[in-house]
């Protein structure tokens, strides 16, 4: 029976919905629609239909899902009417947040409106202490005074927030039981189960959050289970839930607690470009997807991307931290960058070439796509290097304007700073190149990470095109270009494993740690993992159990992996920070006492399919690369003038093929540029180049 | 324009990298909260003759040129071609780098093949100093802590033996402020490395042109800014509690052309204590908020601050004379946007906001912990922010500094403290046209015995005032639970159990306040951050 499994991956996106279908053979074909973000689920349906379409009943044993539904609600401000109850001090801890600035030299810096207003928030009379001992009571009074008061606010969700409810979460449970009692329609999330960690801004930022947006989940997981049923498949697929640190959940799992979906797509691409690395053999990897607007770099290291332990939404200015509505939320960590084939070029104040991060958008688009957008763009810089083919974009689906590419690189750029068009092209091409080349040096000196033995791998629609400047700039060897470029996301999911992680703050200076009671808690937290992987998690699931930890007196915590450690001691949480601390830092301090904040436990079963790119990619460039009867003259990166280079399609190089570089490859979703390098085809198709030093 | 000037933005970019990578290795590694939590560091890249091409954009203004004008001295104790690599330089003296000891400048040489071709500095916010921990009690600067004059600290060898033993044997904690000077050493030379790449990559040999291009363009972008402002001569002036008797900062700009001067002649002598601010940190603070105004967009480097003069007569507290104690020269200095925002005014009336809490509430505390053992823990608030054309005042928000406060949940898990209240205060905000920024209330008492409470906090007396008919905003108090009102800048004992109440200040109202649009209004008063009035 396991052999009939076809498994089907969806991921909305902004503009488009992609869906990938695995065959029991492991062979894969996609499919990408455009998005229906009024309904995203007609989109889906569509795409469903249209992908199955032709194929004699396949059985479609489960659906792997991520959607940009969470993220849209809180954009949109489309959730549910929501209330907080808080302890009595602390309603306005929503709006003063940390009190810091995120731009120093703004004058008219903003913040994002608040998910629940300040005459929403209420005060009760109830107070714990940091260790969860309880100084005053919680009455059923204090809790039925609130929600007298809520009535006239015909509030559909309610966020319980307590100082201190992550060291004990009986004020919470017994509240949301009398608010449950009188008010049963009523939407309830509680910190002590949404995000059990200290700092109270950041857990009732969360908490209200996933109060905000639990009404609209529920109702769009239904109508996806209805539209599945009605695919006429012969049983009703399984279907899992993508969350933004690259695990699966159940759709029970994803009601409960729907925050963890926030940022589900870009953890597909990363979680493709880890496995693209392990079928390698190169563990550390350095995922790279250009999209329309942003491109987004990740650090894959050991074969593991890395995830952080928070996340911000609704950036007021999207590349600031801090301009956001924090989210105790794992998920990858990512640097994103306001580069896209739509980034603007223009000159800037001080007589020098600008690029990005402002966009052209979809509309009008850059000039090229000659759908009334006048300014110069990334694409058009691309278009006018001979880089893209204008009458094979999207595979020919849409014919570029090179003229009025050229026209604008002109006016805006070339003319004013007395160059001819194809340098002023050249520069911008250079240019955002730069700028991810300097973001994606600072994001991994903030890590403590070298990046020169890791390999490039290029995803996205622009991705292939900017990935040799990339690479030239940061100093890698190698560039990967997988097959199934444009749908990543897609094929990252089919190769995800379920897994959850829970998390709960005790703070405690190392030396007083009792290890029983730390012991309780990796099982307590253990448990409660298993709950919530529910169903899928049949198998024995792997754990990992990682700490927060610091010197006393820091501000900020470092996460410390103990991978799945059976006898906890002193000396080995000791020795697993001090190493940490060293690679982080370089050094360690002595003589000053460490302290354990938050643990967390991640549970992860195995992956059910395996994508194509799996593949293990051994063998010798024996192939000859097909007779190339078409070449054009491109400005290649890193260039000081246009050359002829060759042309061909990805669909004509086999497996085997030895690729010698300058080449440009184009296919139906990217063209990849290759400079000078040597390089062959993989198995399955990706192709692996080495930069000529 | 040659098509050399094309990578002028690529290359400015990559300098600005460096500087950005050599700071964000220090925010990782130091151990002083305040370089951590509020980014109270600085990095920037020198050429041959001493200039600032790029600054790193951290997270408080303090550092805007001081490192400038220190390194043009380092230069003159050790000139740059007797260095060789491995050589490190370090001071401290805040007239010479940026106003109080506990801020350590290193300035490392930078060679390309053998050829010495500039310079990287870094400064940093120091754990400890020794002498009298940070505060305004010093009578002079001597009493303030360790002194360093312009030394050369590290060699090829690592750092000198005989200076490692002095500066041990005066600082209370030894590891981590050694730990941090290693650091502030390895995040210079991890300029070098960024910058051995970038030589090799672009081919240049020096940084003398791309200095000249960089300097000379921001320049010139400054003065185009002056100049499209009208002559003439406009103060303004910000009057302060100060320790014990008021303070008046006065700010005279005048414009001519495409230059631009700010005299503080007419301020307030220096003082006893240790708020007095040197004139390399009064100019960081004038040319901030310049900026804010004028010129975000244009980064700093020497060409930026040349069409801008600053003056203050000597003596004047922002214009301290050695020995005057300067450790907290932050709560005076922070204010200067205040005068010099009052003073642009006159120029560009709509461009500018009213004055906001400015300083940062600073509350020291310490004592025993209920079992015994002492703790000590500082904590930071911030006021509002001022109104201005087109916005109401940011709420309980840093500026012009960006620090940040500590959760409750943290001070309570950490300290003996306990946060009954964190809250906006209600029509603190300065009515207007647009409404100042809110206030805060925090109500904090200590479990145990108690615990001695150093206040620092400013506008008790002098509330921000409001602009263009906008009203103040509310100005601060301090209160215990019996009534009691402590003294805004000196120690006191707070008992077990007792409450203290911190009433931080309002920002400034802009424009009338009958000229407020009704629904704003109706939606302060629903939210009950204004009174409904009849």
């Amino acid at each position: 029976m396991k052999d009939q499994a076809w498994s089907l991956a969806i991921d909305i996106g902004g503009t488009f919905t992609d869906l990938a279908l695995l065959d029991p053979h492991g062979n894969v074909i996609t499919h990408k629609i455009l998005s229906t973000p009024d309904d995203p689920n007609r989109a889906v349906l569509q795409g469903c239909q249209e992908i199955l379409r032709g194929l004699s009943s396949p059985s479609v044993d489960r659906v792997i899902h991520g959607t940009t539904l969470v993220t849209n609600a809180i954009l949109e401000r489309r959730g549910a009417r929501t209330a907080l109850m808080t302890t009595q001090g602390f309603r306005d801890v929503l709006e003063i947040r940390r009190e810091g600035r995120y731009d120093l030299y703004d004058l008219k810096l903003e913040f994002p409106e608040p998910l629940v207003p300040r005459d929403r928030r209420f005060e009760v009379r109830e107070r714990l202490d940091d260790q969860g001992k309880v100084l005053e009571a919680i009455s059923k009074e204090e809790v039925h005074r609130v929600l007298d008061q809520l009535k006239s606010y015909q509030v559909e969700a309610l966020a319980i927030c307590f100082l201190h409810a992550y060291a004990n979460p009986q004020h919470e449970q017994l509240a949301r039981e009398w608010c449950l009692d009188h008010e049963s329609a009523l939407s309830v999330s509680i910190s002590s189960e949404v995000a059990p960690e200290i700092r109270e801004y950041e857990r009732t930022s969360t908490t209200v959050a996933n109060a905000y947006v639990q009404g609209v989940t529920r109702g769009y997981l239904t109508d996806l289970s209805k539209n599945l049923n009605s695919l006429g498949l012969s049983k009703a697929p399984t279907l899992q839930i993508m969350q933004s640190d690259g695990g699966m959940m159940t759709p029970d799992a994803a009601q409960h607690l729907p925050i963890r979906l926030v940022e589900s797509g870009p953890a597909g691409g990363v979680l493709a470009a880890a496995r693209v690395g392990i079928g390698l053999g190169d563990k550390n990897v350095v995922a790279f997807d250009m999209g329309g607007t942003t491109a987004k770099i990740a650090f894959i290291e050991d074969g593991k991307p890395r995830v952080q332990s928070t996340f911000e939404v609704d950036r007021q200015h999207f590349y600031r931290k801090g301009s956001g509505l924090p989210l105790l939320v794992p998920s990858m960590d990512l640097v994103e960058i306001g580069a896209g084939g739509g980034s603007l070029a223009s000159v800037g104040p001080l007589g020098t070439l600008l690029v990005g991060p402002q966009s052209s958008g979809a509309d009008p688009g850059p000039a090229c796509y000659a759908r009334g957008g006048t300014k110069p763009t990334v694409t058009d810089a691309d278009v006018v290097l001979g880089l893209l083919d204008p009458e094979y974009f999207l595979g020919g689906k849409l014919t570029l304007d090179k003229d009025k590419a050229v026209h604008a690189i002109q006016q805006a750029v070339a003319n004013p700073l007395g160059v001819s068009v194809p340098e002023a092209a050249h520069a911008i091409y250079e240019t955002i190149g730069s700028h991810m080349a300097e973001a994606a040096r600072v994001h991994a000196a903030e890590r403590g990470l070298d990046l020169q033995n890791h390999t490039l791998v290029a995803f996205g629609g622009a991705g292939p095109v900017h990935a040799w400047s990339l690479a030239k700039q940061l100093r890698l060897k190698r560039v990967l270009f997988p097959t199934h470029a444009g749908v990543a996301s897609c094929l990252g999911f089919l190769g995800a494993a379920p897994a959850f992680e829970v998390v709960q703050t005790q703070v405690v200076d190392l030396t007083q740690l009792n290890m029983e009671k730390a012991s309780q808690t990796l099982s307590f937290l253990t448990d409660r993992a298993k709950g919530i992987l529910g169903s899928q998690a049949s198998r024995h699931p792997h754990r990992e159990v990682r700490v927060d930890m610091r010197y006393q007196g820091q501000g900020s915590e470092i996460q410390v992996r103990l991978g799945d450690v059976d006898q906890l001691t002193q000396d080995i949480l000791r020795s697993h920070f001090e190493s940490t601390y060293q690679k982080l830092y370089g050094r360690t301090i002595q003589g000053i006492p460490i302290e354990i904040v938050t643990w967390r436990v991640r549970l992860e079963g195995d992956p059910t399919a395996v994508p194509p790119f799996d593949a293990a990619s051994e063998g010798v460039a024996s192939k000859p690369l097909p007779v190339l009867k078409r070449s054009r003259e491109a400005w290649l990166p890193g260039g000081t003038q246009p050359e002829e280079v060759c042309v061909v399609r990805r669909q004509d190089l086999e497996e085997g093929t030895a690729i010698e570089g300058p080449l440009i490859v184009e296919e139906e979703q990217s063209t990849l540029i290759l400079g000078h390098g040597r390089g062959r085809v993989l198995k399955g198709g990706a192709l692996l180049m080495e930069l000529a030093s | 324009m040659s098509y050399e000037d094309l990578e002028l933005g690529i290359r400015w970019e990559r300098l600005q990298s460096i500087v950005e990578e050599v700071a964000t290795v220090l925010l990782r590694t130091s151990f002083t909260p305040v370089v951590r939590e509020a980014g109270d560091l600085s990095a920037g890249l020198f050429d041959r003759r001493g200039r600032m091409l790029v600054q790193a954009v951290t997270g408080t203004p303090g550092h805007i040129n001081t490192m400038a004008t220190a390194v043009e001295h380092f230069a003159k104790a050790f000139p740059l071609d007797s260095l060789e690599p491995g050589d490190v330089l370090a001071s401290n003296d805040p007239w010479l780098t940026s106003g109080h000891l506990h801020d350590i400048t290193m300035v490392t040489p930078l060679f390309h093949g053998k050829q010495a071709i500039g310079w990287v500095a870094n400064t940093c916010h120091m754990a400890d100093i020794g002498g009298r921990t940070l505060g305004a009690e010093a009578l002079d600067v001597f009493e303030e802590g360790l002194y360093l004059p312009i030394i050369k600290l590290f060699t090829q060898g690592g750092m000198d033996p005989n200076m490692q033993q002095l500066i041990v044997a005066n600082v209370r904690v030894p590891e981590m402020v050694l730990g941090d000077l290693q650091s502030m050493a390895l995040a210079n030379h991890r300029a070098q490395d960024r910058l051995q790449n970038f030589f090799e990559d672009t081919g240049l040999r020096n940084l003398e042109a791309l200095s000249d291009a960089i300097c000379d363009r921001s320049e010139a972008a400054v003065r185009e800014r002056i100049a499209a402002l009208p002559d003439g001569t406009h103060s303004g002036e910000v009057e302060l509690d100060g320790y014990d008797a008021p303070i008046v900062l006065r700010a005279a700009i005048t414009v001519k052309g495409d230059e631009l001067t700010v005299d503080y002649t007419g301020t307030t002598s220096q003082v006893p204590q240790g708020i007095n601010v040197v004139l390399n940190y009064t100019h960081a603070y004038t040319t901030y908020p310049l900026a804010c105004v004028l010129s975000p967009d244009v980064p700093h480097n020497a060409g930026s601050f040349r069409p801008i003069h600053v003056k203050a007569p000597e003596g004047c507290i922002l214009n301290a004379v050695s020995p005057a104690p300067v450790a907290a020269r932050h709560i005076v200095g922070h204010f200067l946007p205040g005068a010099v925002f009052d003073a642009l005014r006159g120029f560009v009336p709509d461009r500018v906001p009213a004055h906001g809490n400015c300083g940062l509430w600073a509350s020291h505390f310490e004592g025993e912990r209920p079992e015994g053992s002492r703790f000590v823990f500082t904590l930071f608030s911030n006021g509002g922010i001022g109104a201005q054309n087109g916005v109401d005042g940011l709420s309980a928000t840093s500026f012009p500094s960006g620090v940040q406060n500590v959760p409750a949940e943290i001070i309570e898990a950490t300290t003996p403290l306990m946060v009954h209240q964190r809250a906006l205060r209600e029509n603190s905000g300065g009515r207007g046209e647009w409404r100042g920024g809110l206030g805060q209330t925090l109500t904090l008492s200590v479990r145990g015995p108690g615990a001695v409470h150093s206040c620092i906090y400013e506008r008790i007396k002098n509330a921000a005032r409001g602009a263009m008919g906008g009203e103040d905003g509310a100005p601060g108090e301090v209160i215990l639970d019996d009534g009691t009102r402590p003294h805004s800048k000196q120690k006191y004992f707070l008992k077990g159990g007792t409450r203290v109440t911190l009433k931080l200040p309002g920002g400034g109202g802009y424009g009338r306040p009958k000229n407020r649009k009704p629904e704003l209004q109706a939606r302060d008063q629903q939210l009950g951050l204004e009174k409904k009035t009849s």
